[in-house]
C-alpha cells in the first residue's frame, strides 16, 4: 500500500484539517450533529481512500471534496425539518455580527439553499476559494460554479428582499435572473 | 456599497460568525503535537487568542446583564498540584476551552449546576476557579451523562477528565443516591493533577468512540487521544495515534469479532479504552468490562445506547434488519423484538424510567412520527402519541414528559407547526396533553425538557423561559422569565 507523503501522517493530517473540514460541513449542513457525522464520514472515507490520493492537487482540496460530498449525502439522507435551536447563546450574536436581524435573515436564506449551492457559497465566501478550486471540489466546471453562485445570490437577494431587512441599495437593484453559461 | 457587495459582506460575516471557532464533537487533542498546525491559505488567519477573547467578551456581556456576580464557592487549587478538591455539589466538567485555530488551550470549563441556574466556571492559570458567563447553549443541564455525551465525553462508569493542557482534573463522580437526586444535588469529587508528557495518556479516557455526540447514534468513529488514541472502523482495523503518528494495529483479534448471518462484523467500543484491550478476552454478546472499558459485541447494528444504560442495562440494537430489540447489560436480549415499524432509525431520543421497565422512544427532532412507550420486559408498545417531538424526553415521576409540535396543512415535515404542547405519557395513564395554554399562544417552537430533580422541567416556548414543575399528574407553570 503506497500512501502519498502528504497523508502518511494521517493523524497529523486529521488534526490539522479537522477544523476546516468540520466548519465546511457545518456551513453546508447547518446543524452541528449532522456536520459532525458528515465530517466523520468524510475522514473515514479519506482514510479508506488515502491510497488513491496521488498528490495531483492540494490534500486539503482533496479532503474538502470528500467533505462536501459527505455533507451533501448526509443532508439527503436526513431530509428532516431542522428543529429550532434549543437555546440561544448568550451574547454571541452581539459580539460577532453587527446586525442580528440581518444575520438571522441570511441564515434563513442559507438554510433554504440546497446542499450543493450552499457548498458553493461556503467554499467561496468562507474559504475564499477561487472558482477553479471550487469547481474541482464540486466536480463541475468553472462556469457552472459562477452560475451556481449567481443563482444562490439571486435567491438570497429575493428572500432577503421579501423577508429580511432591506439591503442598502437593494430596492434600486432589479432582481437578476441567473443564467447557466 | 452595492447590494451585491453588501450581501457578500453579510454572507461572509454570518458564515464567519457561525463557523469560526466551531470544532465539533471530535476534536483532536489540543495539546497533542499533531494539533499544532500551521494555518493554511484555506483558513482565515486566526485572531490572537480568539478563545480568550471570546470568553472575555462573553463574560463582559454576562457581567453587563448582571448574571455573573455569584461569589466563587469552590476552593482554589493550584496547577501542578494534586489536591483533592473535596466533595463538591453540582460540579460537572464538560470540557476544556481551547482555541481550535491555534491549538492553544484555555482553562478548564466547569458546569456548575444549581437550582435553575447553570454557569460556566473556569480554572485559571493561577488555579483559581472563577465564574464565567451563564450558560446559554448547554441544553441538558442536570444529567451529567447526557451533558458529557453531548460533548462526546464521558461514559457511564468512566472517569471523567478535563485539562487545561497542564493540569488535569479528574471527576470521580458520579455517585448519586436517591436522596441526592431528590435534593437536586450532585456530589462530585474533583482532583487535579499534573500530567507530564510521559504519562500514560492512553489510559486517559477522552471519548466514547462510536457514540454520536448528540444523537446517541452508534457509528464508526475516528478519535484522537493524546499519545494513545485510536481510529476504529467497521472494517475492524485499529489505528492508534502516538505523538501524531498513526500506528496500524492491524485487524482486531478474532476473539473480538462476532460475525452474524450477514457476515458483517460489528463491534463497538463504548466507553474508555486503554491499552489492555488487546489482552482481554471479551465474551461475545456481552458488555465486556476491560479495565475501565466496556465493549458491546453483537452481530448486529447497535442502534443506540441509552444514557441510562448503566442503571437500566439497556441498549437498543438492530437485529439483522428484523427490527429493534433491547439488550441488557448481561448481554441477554429481551424476549420480544420490537417490530421495525415500532422503532425506527429515526428514533433518537429515549428515556428509561428509574425502574428500567419502561422505555420511551421519540422520533428524531423534526421527524413526524409516534412517540412510543415500551414495556422493556416484553418489547411491546403500550402507549403512543403522534406528533413531531422537539427536544428531549425526560421521566418525571411515573410518566415521560416531552413536547410535540402538530404539523400544519398537509402534515408534511416541512409544514409549519400550528399547535403543540407538553405531553405526559405514562404506562398507567397513557398519554395526554398537559400544556398550559396560558404559557404560549402559538405552537411550541423551541424548548427543552429536563429534570432539575425528579420533579422539574424547564421549557422555552416562543422564546421565553418558563419554569414548570411536574409532579405526578400535575404539570403547571410556576413562573417565567424573558429569555436572556
Amino acid at each position: 500500500m503506497t500512501i502519498h507523503p502528504a497523508l502518511s501522517d494521517f493523524g497529523g493530517f486529521y488534526a490539522r484539517t479537522y477544523p476546516m473540514a468540520y466548519r465546511t460541513a457545518l456551513g453546508i449542513c447547518r446543524e452541528g450533529p449532522m456536520a459532525e457525522e458528515a465530517t466523520q464520514d468524510a475522514f473515514l472515507a479519506a482514510w479508506r481512500e488515502r491510497e488513491r490520493y496521488r498528490g495531483d492537487g492540494p490534500p486539503d482540496a482533496w479532503l474538502l471534496r470528500i467533505v462536501v460530498n459527505s455533507a451533501i449525502t448526509v443532508l439527503r439522507r436526513r431530509r428532516v425539518r431542522r428543529a429550532e435551536p434549543l437555546t440561544e447563546e448568550v451574547g454571541q450574536a452581539e459580539q460577532r455580527v453587527p446586525d442580528p436581524a440581518e444575520s438571522i435573515a441570511v441564515r434563513q436564506v442559507l438554510d433554504a439553499l440546497d446542499g450543493r449551492h450552499r457548498a458553493a457559497v461556503v467554499l467561496r465566501y468562507y474559504h475564499d476559494l477561487d472558482y477553479a478550486s471550487i469547481a474541482t471540489i464540486l466536480g463541475t466546471s468553472t462556469g457552472n460554479v459562477g452560475s451556481m453562485l449567481s443563482r444562490a445570490l439571486a435567491r438570497m437577494r429575493v428572500e432577503l428582499a421579501e423577508d429580511g431587512p432591506p439591503l442598502p441599495g437593494a430596492a434600486a437593484t432589479p432582481l437578476e435572473v441567473a443564467h447557466d453559461r | 456599497m452595492t447590494a451585491d457587495a453588501r450581501l457578500e459582506v453579510l454572507i461572509r460575516g454570518t458564515l464567519s460568525a457561525d463557523l469560526d471557532g466551531a470544532r465539533g464533537g471530535y476534536p483532536a487533542w489540543p495539546g497533542s503535537p499533531a494539533h499544532r498546525r500551521t494555518v493554511t491559505r484555506h483558513e482565515r488567519p486566526a485572531m490572537p487568542r480568539r478563545w480568550a477573547t471570546g470568553v472575555l467578551a462573553a463574560f463582559m456581556v454576562a457581567l453587563a446583564i448582571g448574571v455573573a456576580t455569584r461569589p466563587v464557592g469552590l476552593p482554589a487549587v493550584g496547577p501542578g498540584t494534586s489536591p483533592d478538591l473535596g466533595t463538591q455539589t453540582g460540579v460537572t466538567v464538560i470540557g476544556q476551552g481551547f482555541d481550535p485555530d491555534t491549538g492553544s488551550t484555555g482553562p478548564v470549563v466547569l458546569l456548575v449546576q444549581g437550582k435553575w441556574e447553570e454557569r460556566i466556571w473556569m480554572l485559571g492559570e493561577d488555579g483559581y476557579l472563577r465564574p464565567g458567563p451563564r450558560i446559554g447553549r448547554i441544553t441538558v443541564r442536570t444529567d451529567p451523562e447526557t451533558v458529557l455525551r453531548i460533548r462526546g465525553w464521558g461514559a457511564d462508569d468512566a472517569p471523567l477528565w478535563a485539562t487545561d493542557g497542564e493540569t488535569v482534573a479528574q471527576i470521580t463522580d458520579i455517585e448519586q443516591s436517591d436522596t441526592d437526586r431528590s435534593a437536586g444535588e450532585r456530589p462530585a469529587l474533583v482532583t487535579v493533577a499534573r500530567l507530564d508528557a510521559s504519562s500514560d495518556w492512553a489510559s486517559l479516557y477522552l471519548g466514547d468512540v462510536g457514540v454520536g455526540a448528540a444523537s446517541s447514534w452508534v457509528r464508526t468513529g475516528i478519535e484522537a487521544i493524546p499519545g494513545g488514541g485510536y481510529l476504529l472502523t467497521r472494517t475492524d482495523r485499529v489505528v492508534t495515534i502516538h505523538d501524531g503518528e498513526p500506528v496500524d494495529r492491524g485487524e482486531v483479534p478474532d476473539e473480538f469479532v462476532t460475525r452474524g448471518a450477514t457476515n458483517h462484523p460489528a463491534r463497538y467500543l463504548i466507553g474508555p479504552v486503554d491499552r489492555r484491550w488487546t489482552s482481554e478476552t471479551p465474551r461475545p454478546r456481552r458488555w465486556v468490562e476491560m479495565g475501565t472499558a466496556s465493549m458491546l459485541e453483537m452481530p448486529t447494528t447497535v442502534f443506540g445506547v441509552s444514557p441510562a444504560v448503566r442503571s437500566a442495562g439497556l441498549a437498543w440494537v438492530e437485529r439483522e434488519g428484523a427490527g429493534w430489540s433491547a439488550v441488557q447489560s448481561d448481554g441477554r436480549f429481551l424476549p420480544t423484538v420490537v417490530p421495525a415499524a415500532g422503532m425506527t432509525r429515526d428514533d433518537s431520543s429515549y428515556a428509561i424510567d428509574p425502574t428500567g421497565r419502561w422505555v420511551v422512544s421519540t422520533p428524531r427532532a423534526g421527524v413526524i412520527g409516534r412517540t412510543r412507550l415500551f414495556d422493556a420486559s416484553t418489547g411491546e408498545a403500550v402507549a403512543s402519541v403522534a406528533g413531531q417531538p422537539v427536544g428531549r424526553v425526560a421521566w418525571l415521576g411515573d410518566a415521560a414528559v416531552f413536547a410535540v409540535q402538530v404539523p400544519g396543512e398537509g402534515g408534511s415535515e416541512d409544514a409549519e407547526p400550528v399547535d403543540g404542547g407538553l405531553v405526559r405519557l405514562s404506562p398507567t395513564g397513557a398519554g395526554h396533553l398537559v400544556w398550559d395554554r396560558s404559557v404560549s399562544d402559538g405552537p411550541v417552537r423551541s424548548y427543552w425538557v429536563g429534570t432539575d430533580d425528579d420533579h422539574g422541567i424547564v421549557c422555552t416556548p416562543d422564546g421565553r423561559y418558563t419554569v414548570c414543575t411536574g409532579n405526578g399528574e400535575d404539570v403547571k407553570v410556576v413562573g417565567r422569565e424573558p429569555a436572556p
